[in-house]
């Protein structure tokens, strides 16, 4: 799917995993991981790669194989993207240090995706998050 | 579509100040969030040590919604308020464990519980 670069375009493409899941016959217990997995990963796309540009849009993908759920998402931000994502501090660094308290978004990913890379290209970057659900 | 607008009510009890969040807690509530601190008020009883978050009708928070609660966390432990909070869906629960966030907000299961044992605390201390 592809969907504009506006905040709340999210929520569409979260909404669609369960589609994804119900059409797959996939177990839900892990839905909410799944659905907070796409929106950080959008929400990546939406901020960073695209800048909040209402005019660029992003794409979403979901795929199925040998027990691996993949999550696609494509932005148009190139090899500068790497620059701009914040890097997240430690909770005690953000709240006692008044550190950046933003960039909270990898550490999601991290924590709730079994792998995850990026594809870096000259003027489109690919977040893939993968899924083991047997 | 588009994000729920968040909606905040506000309650005084005791020494305790209950913040009702309904609603979608992303970017674009911030504003709305920061109306609500206390040390933005100046009419604000000063009385108050307490700040408890009723996340019962918050079905969406996103990372920008959690830079929000960390940027809240961070004023009220400067102006040396405790924080608490009830209603949070069990991915929620999580999701504050993940970014560390437990370490600053102390939750309970319901307001009932919450009420109780802050007022049980209070009266301890006097």
């Amino acid at each position: 799917m592809i969907l504009e670069s506006q905040f709340g375009t999210e929520k569409v493409a979260m909404e669609l995993m369960e589609t994804f899941l119900d059409q797959w016959g996939l177990p839900k217990d892990r839905l909410d991981d799944l659905k907070t997995l796409v929106s950080e990963g959008c929400l990546n796309a939406i901020e960073h790669g695209n800048q909040l540009n209402k005019h660029k849009t992003y794409q979403v993908q979901f795929g199925y194989q040998e027990g691996c759920l993949q999550i696609r998402i494509g932005d148009n931000g190139g090899k500068t993207y790497w620059k701009r994502i914040p890097k997240p501090h430690s909770i005690d660094q953000a709240i006692l240090q008044k550190q950046d308290p933003r960039g909270w978004g990898l550490l999601l990913i991290e924590n709730l995706s079994d792998r995850w890379t990026y594809q870096i290209e000259d003027q489109e970057t690919w977040l893939t998050m993968e899924i083991q659900i047997p | 579509m588009s994000e729920e607008l968040l909606q905040i009510q506000t309650e005084f009890l005791n020494s305790i100040l209950l913040i009702r969040i309904q609603g979608d807690m992303t970017s674009l509530s911030e504003p709305v969030f920061t109306k609500v601190f206390p040390w933005n008020q100046p009419d604000f009883p000063k009385e108050t040590n307490s700040l408890v978050l009723d996340f019962t009708k918050t079905d969406y928070i996103n990372s920008a919604g959690i830079a929000s609660l960390i940027r809240f966390l961070r004023d009220s432990k400067t102006h040396s308020y405790t924080t608490h909070a009830f209603g949070l869906s069990a991915h929620y629960q999580k999701i504050f464990r993940i970014v560390g966030i437990t370490s600053y907000i102390e939750l309970f299961t319901d307001e009932y519980t919450t009420l109780e044992t802050l007022i049980a605390r209070q009266k301890a201390q006097t």
